[in-house]
């Protein structure tokens, strides 16, 4: 009777042994299968999980989490490369667009030394106005599609944001006088600098004045401040607060204005989160309002 | 873009010999990146190198951003798969034997991974064929079916077309434009023949006596091995009419307000003569005529004086 | 790991070589059996102790010669068709890779070593009186087993930096050959001799070992540390186990321990 008692415990012994280590086993593969299914995404990688244990279900468990994960990843990678070849079609297009442009340029001009009456003349005239339009459209949007294409990054020196404001205005003292706007200025004096690259701080300065002259009702306030913080005001009765959030959307304009493509602020809001900083729009009392700001940061890697 | 792979300053020294003389090179995701050097020009030895089959003299390198001192360097190679000189294959074992048995190393159990790639390199009829009797065409693509079953995210092939025939290299190429494309895989491919690797790559590293001479992509190298004359005058704005008109010519690309380049076969003398009589101011003339195999040996010849 | 040692053993498991000698190994003891058996029968009494000796490999080391014709072609055939470098650019890790050539190795040669052992109990059990002490006969075995995964140990760290099959070939059998034959020379000149008394050539005379002191302990000590060396002990009666069996355990130590250490650094072809 004893000996089949104590066959009977090592068997037990056994069993309770055998069941731990493959509830062990099982809960290393359940783990395993957590920080690959992570990685995976993170990754964005096609390795499929694999677990120690042998168990069925786990292995099911294992596959269908593996095929479903690079559906999704797949579907990922499809919308970005479907992006991708969308900004590439616009680089190419708004490229191929400036030989024939250029072309029919020329021969208007040619048009033009060729005797014409008053008539064809004012007819041709409109028809340059119309063509220098689009040109300018082209550039702008060749413009976009590199900035937004681009994966480069853009290199980072300590600039002085004081005097890349100034010059920027400077330039554009005689489009506001043309129209009629009377900028109001007040640049702090203690001189700001950041990490920001001086030309693609320019275009952005650029930008925003330029809608300021399209869209200003007649005013603009430009102000720096000592943490560098930059803001650029002016009322604009055509704009509401709607409007103001798409404002930095692609293609948004207020309405068919001549010559607007509606790219310009998106153009300053990309090259601006690129060098770290922020842009943002606001709207009160009737008045537009772009903060801009560059934090201060250590110089970057 | 994320990148797959980085060297910085790679160099490796056999007895005095320095077979890999500061490499830095930059592979992105998504990339197929050819690397094209002659025979004996360190390609393998630099990709041995990245295998961490042999140990690096100095310089560094990351894979996935993991650095070659990092302890999970291990964990990341998981997610590539390689062809080193010949594949990797056991002659006395069949197609399916050797598969299963890099499925054991990888810990996959899924039973239809070993049909899918042999379907997928085209392979399924092999049967009980053993390797030692496949053809040299089979056994490559076997070797690719074999850094495949891991479904890496990242391979290295050193010239995986090299000794077969043309058909056998069209497949291959079909081959590894379709994995690039459906899994967005990484390819580094190696080639001492720029041509083989010119419908393919869409990045190119061209090595030298162990130095990596330039980093070049495919729409740059095609840029500058595109038949042209570029011409620098004052303004464009009328030089499409004169050479529409002059010249009936229509190959031509307007680049900037002073640049244009000219695709077209052109007399230079009566260019100039009809710009003139135009208005137009010639500045420069520059003109570029190269194939493929001529940049190719233009570079390595610069780098050897 | 466990990956590796399931790739490993899914290989091992098709190696050819293995079953040859395998079989090598049983027809071996089948013979014994019958050699031992006409003994028998013609009178001589011969003990179970007699049977399980002719297993250890005796005066050429078949047992090493085996081991090393096993590891050297399991190990040797994986740098010639270059499959280590699947390993290794997956990410096995060098000391893995090592660890588990050596676990397999040893695994496949303690198969081979043990067919004979387990045929004595199943068959020999049957034919000849258990002589002396069954225990003993049980230690005897275990410091056989301790000796082949030495042999395994030692083939496996040659085979796996020669990186080459013919060297592993060549240099292993060579090798278990010479010091076998070193071995059985020092161990006859240490027992001492008998030889013939220049005053009357009918007496024999018993001439322990002339050697100095320490020149025998050396050899003594290089018998027992070689595994080949071990072999030839382990027929006598006299063999202490379980020195044989530490050294045995340095053997399997050193080359897992160092060898997998060492072949971080190495260079694959």
């Amino acid at each position: 009777m004893t000996v089949i008692y104590i066959l009977l415990l090592v068997l037990m012994v056994i069993f309770v042994l055998f069941l731990f280590l493959k509830i062990c086993l099982m809960k290393l593969s359940l783990r395993k299968l957590l920080s690959q299914a992570k990685e995976k995404i993170q990754n964005d990688s096609n390795i499929p999980l694999t677990s120690p244990s042998h168990d069925q279900d786990i292995l099911r468990i294992a596959a269908f989490l593996t095929t479903e994960l690079d559906s999704v990843l797949r579907a990922g990678r499809q919308y970005t490369e479907g992006n991708q070849k969308i900004k590439r079609a616009v680089m190419n297009v708004s490229h191929d667009l400036r030989t024939p442009l250029t072309s029919a340029a020329g021969y208007l001009g040619l048009l033009q030394k060729s005797g014409l009456n008053e008539r064809q003349l004012e007819y041709v005239r409109i028809l340059e106005g119309r063509i220098r339009a689009m040109k300018n459209l082209t550039e702008e949007l060749l413009t976009f599609s590199v900035v937004a294409s681009e994966e480069e990054n853009i290199p980072l020196e300590r600039t002085c944001i004081n005097d890349c404001l100034e010059e920027s205005l400077m330039q554009f003292y005689l489009a506001l006088n043309e129209r009629g706007i009377e900028p109001k200025i007040s640049i702090s004096e203690k001189r700001v600098y950041r990490y920001t690259n001086r030309e693609t701080l320019s275009r952005i300065f650029d930008n925003i004045l330029n809608n300021a002259v399209r869209y200003s009702d007649g005013d603009l306030f430009v102000d720096l401040c000592e943490e560098g913080k930059i803001v650029f005001k002016n009322t604009a009765s055509k704009l509401d607060e709607v409007s103001v959030a798409k404002l930095f959307d692609r293609f948004f304009t207020v309405e068919n204005a001549r010559g607007a493509t509606g790219l310009g602020l998106s153009i300053a809001k990309i090259l601006t989160e690129k060098m770290n900083g922020v842009i943002s729009a606001g709207w009160c009392n009737g008045q537009l309002e772009i903060c801009l700001y560059f934090p201060d940061q250590a110089e970057p890697k | 873009m994320e990148h797959v792979l980085q060297t910085y300053g790679l160099t490796k020294f056999y007895k005095r010999n320095c077979v890999v003389d500061h490499v830095s090179m930059n592979i992105r995701r998504g990339e197929i990146y050819g690397f094209v050097g002659r025979n004996g020009a360190g390609k393998t030895t630099v990709m041995r190198l990245i295998c961490g089959l042999i140990q690096k003299s100095s310089g560094s390198y990351e894979l996935f951003g993991k650095r070659d001192d990092d302890a999970r360097l291990d964990a990341v190679r998981r997610r590539i798969g390689a062809i080193i000189e010949t594949p990797s294959v056991y002659p006395d074992m069949t197609a399916v034997q050797n598969l299963r048995e890099q499925c054991f190393v990888l810990g996959i159990t899924d039973p239809n991974v070993v049909p899918e790639v042999l379907e997928y390199v085209g392979l399924q009829d092999t049967g009980k064929k053993r390797v030692r009797n496949f053809s040299l065409g089979m056994r490559q693509r076997l070797g690719i079916a074999m850094s495949l079953v891991g479904s890496p995210d990242f391979i290295i092939l050193d010239e995986p077309v090299n000794g077969l025939d043309p058909q056998g290299i069209v497949e291959i190429r079909e081959l590894l434009l379709r994995l690039n494309r459906e899994k967005s895989i990484t390819i580094l491919i190696s080639s001492h023949i720029l041509g083989e690797l010119s419908k393919l790559a869409t990045c190119y590293g061209f090595i030298e006596k162990g130095r990596l001479l330039k980093e070049i992509t495919a729409a740059e190298l095609e840029e500058a091995c595109r038949k042209s004359i570029r011409i620098q005058v004052n303004t464009t704005d009328s030089l499409a009419c004169v050479l529409e008109r002059e010249f009936s010519l229509f190959g031509f690309k307007i680049i900037s307000e002073h640049e244009a380049e000219i695709y077209d076969e052109i007399p230079i003398g009566k260019l100039a003569l009809a710009l003139h009589a135009a208005g137009i101011e010639l500045y420069r003339v520059l003109e570029k005529e190269e194939n493929l195999e001529g940049y190719f040996l233009n570079l390595v010849g610069g780098a050897s004086q | 790991m466990i990956q590796l040692l399931r790739a490993d053993l899914y290989r091992g498991s098709r190696c050819l070589v293995f079953y040859v000698f395998l079989i090598l190994n049983a027809l071996l003891f089948l013979s014994q059996f019958y050699n031992l058996y006409s003994f028998q029968a013609s009178g001589i009494s011969v003990s179970m102790r007699d049977l399980f000796v002719g297993g250890m490999g005796g005066g050429i080391g078949f047992l090493g010669i085996g081991s090393a014709v096993i590891s050297g072609v399991f190990v040797g055939r994986e740098y010639a068709s270059g499959a280590i470098r699947n390993k290794m650019i997956v990410g096995g890790g060098r000391s893995r890779i090592y660890l588990s050539k050596l676990i397999v190795c040893s695994l496949m040669n303690s198969a081979f070593y043990l067919v004979y052992p387990i045929g004595c109990l199943f068959i020999g059990g049957f034919a000849f009186a258990w002589g002396s002490n069954p225990l003993e006969l049980l230690f005897l075995v275990l410091a056989g087993l301790f000796m082949v995964l030495a042999y395994s140990a030692i083939f496996t760290g040659i085979s796996m930096f020669s990186q080459n099959t013919v060297l592993n070939l060549v240099g292993g059998i060579l090798g278990v050959i010479i010091v076998s034959a070193v071995a059985n020379i020092l161990q006859i000149e240490l027992q001492g001799a008998y030889v013939t008394a220049p005053s009357d050539p009918e007496t024999w005379l018993f001439v322990p070992c002339q050697w100095p002191h320490w020149v025998q302990n050396l050899v003594n000590g290089f018998i027992r540390l070689m595994p080949s060396g071990q072999s030839t002990l382990l027929v006598d009666k006299s063999a202490n186990y379980g020195v044989l069996v530490a050294l045995s355990c340095g053997w399997i130590v050193l080359s897992g321990a160092g060898g997998a250490i060492l072949f971080r650094r190495v260079d694959i072809k």
